[in-house]
């Protein structure tokens, strides 16, 4: 449930920002889209990159953890 | 089941909250530029409407003791539509702590880590934040008891420094309302108070855990008005050190304001006392919001929050980067999109629309136990 509920609001937040762009500069939602996934050339993006797999593994982490707990309480 | 621990702060702990949380990215960017000279009278002004906001805000928690906004929702629209409310706070909420965190690593890599990324700075921001709230809301509140003084008697000594420094100038006082109060007023509303005011929202989540709820009403109310205080002394710091015109020129207002500070040729460069001041201020800030966006979780899915912190911190810092490609064009969208589409509905339209129902069912349940308890 940690991974959806991850997933469900990385999601919501992109389109949220994704949907601000199209509002403030007039443009396509899939253009506003592609340029939050697009590298930025000089810029230390990966880091963040990094951040969100890591917040991915972590709640795929906590999920395992939960599941565990569950099987190892009804055993 | 809901595994969710009690957790309590104390009425003074709220008041330290809010008050850190007011003057957080305010001492950032500023408040109120537009109204020029007059902007300390706008922050005036918009203080007493801030302070009944927060009236209003107690008034709602009140219909339903011991429940945050979240547990509102449901109570008001029924489970599925309640939680899709709930859902799009948790999204305003995570956004908004993702501005405030890229407004502390703009400022931060604009004056002293110039050669550092801006993503690492917000990451290592973001871990301490994430440790404070894994420890839990009291930890949370308690640091900010220990921090207060520091807080406090800093920006009160920034004042008395520059005055002693000669580089006030009275006279960038004036005209007073020049143009009357009519500027003004559209000044306050909604972009001042809205910002910083109106983000009192998330404080709907925080309240109901406070442990003398009764006494909760005035003391954030007090708290809202020392704040409001204290963001007039430092407008009137920085009009009357900078001068209208730079004031609006400046990104920074109040560390440019420090940094004219030269006292016996001594104490100088004391705008890293600023950046401390901002620091706290907006760790406590995005703390508020990521625990008011980790309570809306909890309630949605059921989980205890401690186990979304660390994913949803990564949301947080990866968001902050993404919002938008450079500092002009962060400010831009601050001030032209946020405070009309997403200020303006989530902190007055939907607790205004709320609140009819919220005393309907809320009478309608008290006749409900009434009746049981007369049988």
């Amino acid at each position: 449930m940690v991974t959806i509920t991850f997933l469900v609001t990385l999601v919501g937040t992109l389109f949220l920002i994704a949907g601000i762009d199209v509002f403030m500069y007039k443009q396509s939602f899939f253009i506003s889209i592609y340029k939050l996934f697009a590298e930025d050339q000089g810029t230390n993006e990966i880091y963040v990159d990094s951040a969100l797999v890591v917040g991915f593994i972590l709640a795929l982490i906590v999920d395992f953890r939960i599941h565990k707990n569950k099987r190892s309480k009804e055993s | 089941m809901s595994k969710s621990l009690v957790e309590k702060i104390s009425l003074w702990q709220l008041a330290v909250l809010i008050f850190i949380f007011e003057i957080g990215s305010v001492a950032v960017v500023g408040v109120g530029n537009e109204s020029k000279q007059d902007a300390w009278l706008a922050v005036a002004i918009a203080t007493g409407i801030g302070i009944c906001l927060i009236s209003f805000y107690m008034f709602l928690l009140k219909k339903l003791p011991g429940k945050n906004i979240f547990e509102i929702f449901t109570f008001c629209f029924g489970k599925w539509f309640g939680k899709v409310i709930s859902f799009l706070y948790v999204l305003y909420f995570v956004y908004i702590a993702s501005r405030v965190l890229r407004d502390f690593g703009e400022l931060i890599t604009t004056v002293i880590f110039e050669t550092t990324p801006i993503e690492v700075v917000m990451i290592t921001m973001m871990m301490v934040i994430c440790y404070m709230l894994y420890l839990g809301l009291e930890v949370f509140g308690r640091t900010a008891e220990v921090f207060l003084p520091y807080v406090f008697s800093f920006i009160l000594l920034i004042g008395i420094a520059i005055l002693l420094s000669g580089e006030m100038e009275f006279e960038n006082l004036q005209p007073v309302l020049a143009e009357g109060f009519g500027p003004i007023m559209k000044h306050i509303f909604p972009k001042l108070l809205t910002f910083p005011f109106g983000e009192l929202v998330a404080f709907l989540v925080i309240i109901p855990a406070v442990t003398h709820f009764d006494k909760a009403g005035k003391v954030s109310g007090f708290a809202v008005l020392v704040s409001g205080f204290i963001i007039m002394y430092q407008k009137f710091i920085a009009i009357v050190t900078l001068g209208p015109e730079q004031l609006d020129r400046t990104v920074f207002p109040l560390l440019s304001a420090a940094r004219e500070i030269s006292l016996l040729q001594f104490i100088e460069r004391v705008d890293l006392v600023i950046v401390f001041i901002v620091m706290f201020g907006i760790i406590t800030k995005v703390s508020v919001f990521f625990y008011a966006g980790l309570k809306g979780l909890e309630h949605l899915v059921n989980l205890p929050y401690r186990y979304f912190v660390f994913p949803i911190a990564a949301i947080i810092c990866y968001c902050s980067v993404q919002i938008s490609a450079n500092y002009a064009e962060h400010i831009e969208e601050g001030l032209k999109f946020i405070p009309f589409y997403m200020h303006v509905p989530f902190q007055i339209l939907l607790p205004i629309a709320i609140t009819p129902l919220l005393i309907w069912k809320g009478k309608k349940q008290q006749r409900g136990t009434d009746k049981h308890g007369s049988v």
